[in-house]
């Protein structure tokens, strides 16, 4: 099962905040998630019993399955508050993880699995460092809802989090762009590219200050 | 054995290059896809779309290309004159390969910048 396998990597007890965008992602995977049960269970028939609560503000929406009380998927989330928890409950146990961790977790699982040449250019696979302080950015960005568009690899063992204007150019490149630039070393650099005035800057960020440079990169091509 | 060295390269000669796809920003690729200050490529003249680096590509790539003559002007950063240019240096596995590569303004002279000690150990 896809998503325990997730959680059970991790060991999350806290909620924390997902852009709409992001819980789209979130939701899609646990509308497979469900459908797995699904199958398991029912030959594909639903059997899944689904209630909705509102409290304090936040929905909360619990799937189950009938005759199975230990094969529960939950999902705690407040539109307006764009939060997320998910606690994922099978015949293996409990695990529980936010929504931020758990989107992390899925973009830098995606760049793990990347091996050597993987461009066709003979670059090295993302380093052990660059996908840790990955993760961080990630859980970060997700956290305060400054989810990048893009995360690639880069030719030198790092790993990059862009974030594109929706204003493009002749050819279709993007007007201005950003980037959170993660060394093989596991050394952080910015950038802010405009291609119409031609103004580009690049600085050195500390790891303590990702939130303020995540703001300031989404900011940018906004 | 590695052919003879054939310099200069034409200034319309293409030069190929894989790139992965999540590098693409339209019609143009983003700086992750290269390694400045040496960039590896493939000469039209020699690979013809055949060479190993473009025959092993792996399946989400595409191929860029570009000339001596598209490559950026020079660049003033900071005090410092920076110039791109291109030269052959064939492989003994890739008899196509060529270098896109930046040189700095030394006393008068282009001095061609090397890989940081990182990117080499990488």
């Amino acid at each position: 099962m896809r998503l325990a396998s997730i959680a059970r990597e991790t060991n999350l007890q806290n909620p924390s905040f997902v852009p709409p965008r992001a819980f789209g992602a979130l939701a899609k995977i646990l509308d497979e998630e469900r459908n797995n049960f699904e199958n398991k269970y029912t030959g594909g028939k639903p059997i899944a019993t689904e209630y909705t609560v509102y409290s304090g503000g936040v929905q909360h929406v619990f799937l189950t399955l009938q005759g199975e009380p230990t094969d529960a998927v939950f999902l705690t989330y407040s539109e307006n508050l764009h939060s997320a928890d998910l606690t994922v409950v099978d015949s293996n146990g409990t695990w529980k993880l936010s929504g931020a961790e758990l989107l992390a977790e899925i973009s830098v699982n995606s760049l793990r699995s990347l091996s050597a040449n993987w461009d066709g250019n003979g670059s090295p696979p993302p380093s052990r460092q660059s996908l840790e302080v990955a993760k961080k950015a990630l859980y970060r960005a997700n956290k305060l809802m400054l989810c990048p568009d893009r995360v690639v690899a880069d030719s030198g063992g790092g790993v990059v989090l862009y974030y594109f204007s929706t204003d493009k150019m002749t050819g279709g490149r993007s007007s201005k762009y950003a980037s959170l630039n993660i060394g093989s070393d596991g050394n952080v650099a910015a950038a802010e590219i405009d291609r119409r005035t031609k103004k580009n800057e690049v600085w050195e960020v500390s790891l303590d200050l990702f939130d303020e440079t995540l703001a300031r990169l989404h900011t940018f091509v906004r | 054995m590695t052919r003879e060295i054939d310099n200069p390269i034409p200034g319309g000669e293409r030069l190929f290059r894989a790139v992965n796809s999540g590098h693409v920003d339209g019609d143009t690729i983003l700086e992750a896809a290269v390694e400045v200050p040496i960039v590896s490529t493939c000469r039209e003249k020699y690979c013809a779309l055949e060479s190993p680096i473009l025959k092993k590509r792996p399946l989400d790539t595409g191929v860029a290309s570009i000339t001596k003559n598209t490559l950026p002007p020079p660049q003033l950063i900071g005090d410092t004159m920076y110039k791109f240019d291109a030269e052959d240096w064939p492989e003994e596995d890739n008899e196509a390969h060529a270098h896109v590569f930046v040189s700095r303004l030394v006393d008068s002279e282009y001095t061609r910048c090397n890989r940081s000690r990182a990117a080499q150990r990488s």
